[in-house]
């Protein structure tokens, strides 16, 4: 559904933020709990995701650090820093918001609570 | 680490700018590319198949290279191959220009090298030019409409007035050589005639400073233009040219003596 897909881009970073509350990550750990939160019907393109990684981290959301991998390629890994989790939690008040909104608008049952 | 997935990945940044920051973005997807390949293949997929897979999920990496790229010194490395080639050949010209001119100097054919070898070391002299300006960044594009980005894209961008200066600088050296082998083959008078360079050189600083911004190189310019003027004046007027030379001696001192003057005022 390439609609889903565009209106869901436009909270990619949101998507990424939620992800590295949870823990310190790195880009294909992110990608893949994408696709098993969304049962396999949302993932990320490489360039997406770095895209987004660049502007979290110029916009002091994230923070980035190398890891020490023993074994194989070391892996980029972010954290989420001060102003990420107040960039966040505002995001998601947003998009509540809009939700319930749009839920409103659309009559769908319980719109309108937050 | 597989090696197509290497091989892909390398093509892919074949043309990227030379960054730490562009090389950080390629090891990054090398190696979630790779820890997806070994996923795939785990949950039992074909090598080709998984490889096709992981492909396939890259994107438009080409936009974010060129995005975290941008602001570097070095143009793509095509622009970057053909500013070393056009180098390489102006030197190449103005070389065989000089070996033209001694070769038929040798067989007596004076008029030829001339013109021969004048023309090599033109062509050399421009080739020498534009290979330089490829080589130029290309100015910042702000990202937005505040005073920071307009002040880097107004800083990055080379000035008209630099422009001009570089192609009067070659218009002034192509016809000084071209200058110094007319007059040396006519008069024969190659014991003086390299004093023509002499004169390229404060023609130079004439041109840098009618093409410049700074008060500086202006007065430079100034002593210089001066200097010349009345060393040939007063040398075609006594003919001692045997010391009238010193003037440029003290030219030069006057030059500094005003920047000393300049820098104290400053200070004051």
């Amino acid at each position: 559904m390439p609609i889903t897909a565009e209106l869901i881009r436009g909270h990619t970073e949101t998507i990424i933020l939620a992800h590295l509350l949870t823990r310190d990550s790195y880009g294909y750990e992110i990608n893949k709990s994408i696709q098993e939160r969304s049962a396999g019907r949302y993932e990320l393109k490489e360039a997406t995701l770095y895209g987004a990684f660049r502007r979290l981290e110029e916009a002091g959301c994230i923070q980035s650090y190398w890891g020490d991998e023993q074994t194989g390629a070391r892996r980029r890994y972010y954290r989420v820093t001060p102003a990420g989790r107040e960039a966040f939690a505002r995001s998601r008040a947003e998009w509540l918001e809009t939700r319930g909104l749009i839920d409103l608008l659309l009559g769908i049952e319980g719109g309108g609570t937050v | 680490m597989n090696e197509r997935i290497l091989a892909h990945v390398d093509a892919l940044f074949r043309d990227a700018p030379r960054k730490r920051s562009v090389s950080e973005i390629r090891e990054e997807l090398l190696g979630n590319m790779n820890e997806k390949y070994a996923d795939l293949l785990a949950q039992g997929r074909a090598p080709d198949d998984a490889f096709a897979e992981v492909v396939a999920g890259i994107g438009d990496i080409q936009s974010l290279i060129a995005e975290v790229g941008k602001g570097g010194l070095p143009g793509s490395s095509d622009v970057r191959q053909k500013a070393l080639l056009f180098s390489a050949a102006g030197g190449g010209l103005m070389l065989a220009g000089a070996l033209v001119m001694f070769l038929l100097l040798a067989l007596n054919a004076g008029t030829l090298a001339t013109i021969l070898s004048t023309a090599l070391m033109a062509l050399g002299v421009a080739s020498l030019v534009y290979g330089s300006g490829l080589k130029r960044p290309e100015p910042y594009q702000k990202e937005d409409d505040s005073f920071v980005e307009e002040y880097k894209e107004k800083y990055s961008r080379p000035g008209r007035n630099t422009r001009l200066r570089g192609a009067a600088t070659s218009l002034l050296w192509i016809l000084i050589v071209l200058m110094y082998f007319l007059i040396s083959f006519i008069t024969g008078g190659w014991a003086s005639t390299w004093v023509l360079f002499l004169v390229g050189v404060v023609l130079q600083q004439v041109v840098n400073s009618i093409f410049s911004d700074t008060n500086r190189t202006m007065t430079t310019g100034m002593v210089m233009t001066t200097a010349v003027i009345v060393y040939l004046i007063i040398s075609f007027g006594t003919g001692r040219w045997d010391i009238t030379w010193l003037i440029f001696l003290g030219a030069v001192a006057v030059d500094q003596a005003v920047r000393f003057l300049r820098i104290w005022r400053e200070k004051e």
